[in-house]
């Protein structure tokens, strides 16, 4: 006779003295009368006491507390933080490089000095199309991204609310054409950018949008 | 506030073991049980206000409890470190250093060791729930009614929750029947 998920329950509970007297006088004698019930309850029994016997691990250090530690934990949280930090350096590096530029038109400085510090420059320029490339492409994608989950996330609401599938896909396409238009306005951009600092250089930008 | 930190931790210095065990063994993983550990005492001092009297342990091992579902969770998203890590044959590993004894013989520090990790190894293969529960049971010795607070749950739910965990971790436990107590190794043994 299989044991039922109920008696496995009354069985437990019987076992921690949790039953009433009723229920308790009830199994105590259907436990008397079934071996398989007295199996079980041997078998919860054995579990119980092995559990009972579990050592006790030692602590690997303290865990008292610092002042510090709970200074710590009502910082506000690290994305934040993070942010506004990345927000300050890249004002910081644009003006540094507007300045930069900006500083060399002014002087009527030429673009063919000697040539250590044109290739200097030259290399500078390249890591600076680098970096700049870098967090716009970046930002775009991850932009692209958060605007493809938002649409799918509006798609789905707009099914789930009984709306023609073809307005999803409409709201998709006109999105996915903004996208387009905002990656191809970024790269004139940082092309135009180049040209008038610096026609020698060559700008590293990797993808053409489409 | 430096006097009451200080009080403070004289009561973590008495509840740490007891808090530290409950953890590692919810969450099976020593780094894991030690961040839900101090997670929890961070919290428990904060919310010191909270506490409205009745058993001190019983609040904090509902916070405590709290901590390691968290920590669980966490983990579970960053799956790069494994929760239960394995040793290269696919046994489920467990650091020896916390078990050290020093006054103990090393065959009973062995058998020790052995016996943790056995019952440690059927706790994984628990669902979550049932393993806290079990653990908060029939290891941290709560009745019924205060586990029902710990978890936030009916008495009904942690009847059925210990009772299927039970039943679970007795079968699993048949499979480590020669590193049990002499008494205990009938496990299974149909009379």
């Amino acid at each position: 006779m299989k044991i039922s998920d109920r008696e496995w329950i009354q069985l437990s509970s019987y076992l921690d003295g949790e039953l009433n007297p009723k229920e308790e006088n009830l199994l105590e004698k259907r436990i008397q009368r079934n071996p398989e019930l007295q199996s079980a309850l041997k078998e919860l029994q054995t579990a119980k006491r092995v559990l009972k016997l579990t050592p006790q691990i030692s602590i690997p250090r303290n865990f008292t507390l610092t002042p510090a530690m709970l200074g710590i934990k009502n910082r506000p949280p690290a994305g934040r933080g993070y942010r506004l930090a990345a927000v300050a350096l890249s004002c910081l590096f644009i003006g540094v490089v507007v300045l930069d530029f900006g500083s060399l038109l002014l002087l009527g400085g030429s673009f063919a000095p000697s040539a250590p510090k044109e290739m200097m420059f030259e290399a500078v320029s390249e890591s600076a199309a680098d970096s700049m490339e870098e967090p716009a492409l970046i930002a775009a994608g991850e932009e692209a991204e958060a605007d493809r989950a938002a649409v799918e996330v509006e798609a789905d609401l707009t099914q789930e609310e009984g709306a023609p599938a073809v307005a999803a896909e409409a709201v998709e396409e006109a999105e996915a054409v903004g996208m387009a238009e905002t990656e191809e306005k970024i790269y004139k951009q940082e092309l135009s950018v180049f040209s008038s600092t610096c026609p020698s250089c060559v700008p590293r930008i990797c993808i053409k949008p489409t | 506030m430096a006097g009451d930190l200080d009080s403070f931790n004289q009561i973590i210095l008495t509840y740490q073991t007891q808090v530290y065990n409950q953890a590692y063994r919810i969450i099976g993983e020593p780094d894991a049980a030690a961040d839900a550990t101090q997670e929890a005492f961070i919290s428990s001092f904060e919310k010191l206000h909270t506490y409205r009297g009745g058993s001190f342990k019983s609040w904090l091992l509902r916070i405590v409890s709290n901590a390691c579902y968290d920590e669980y969770r966490r983990r579970k998203r960053q799956p790069v470190v494994p929760l239960f890590p394995e040793s290269d044959d696919g046994e489920e590993m467990e650091s020896a250093a916390w078990l050290e004894d020093t006054q103990e013989k090393p065959e009973e520090f062995l058998q020790r060791k052995e016996l943790s990790q056995a019952i440690q190894t059927c706790l994984n293969r628990l669902e979550y729930d049932f393993r806290t529960i079990v653990v908060l049971v029939d290891i941290q010795g709560m009745d019924y009614s205060s586990a029902a607070k710990i978890i936030d749950s009916p008495l009904g739910t942690v009847k059925s929750r210990l009772a299927r965990a039970r039943k679970s971790l007795k079968d699993c436990l048949k499979g480590f029947k020669e590193l049990l107590p002499i008494e205990l190794r009938h496990l299974g043994e149909v009379s």
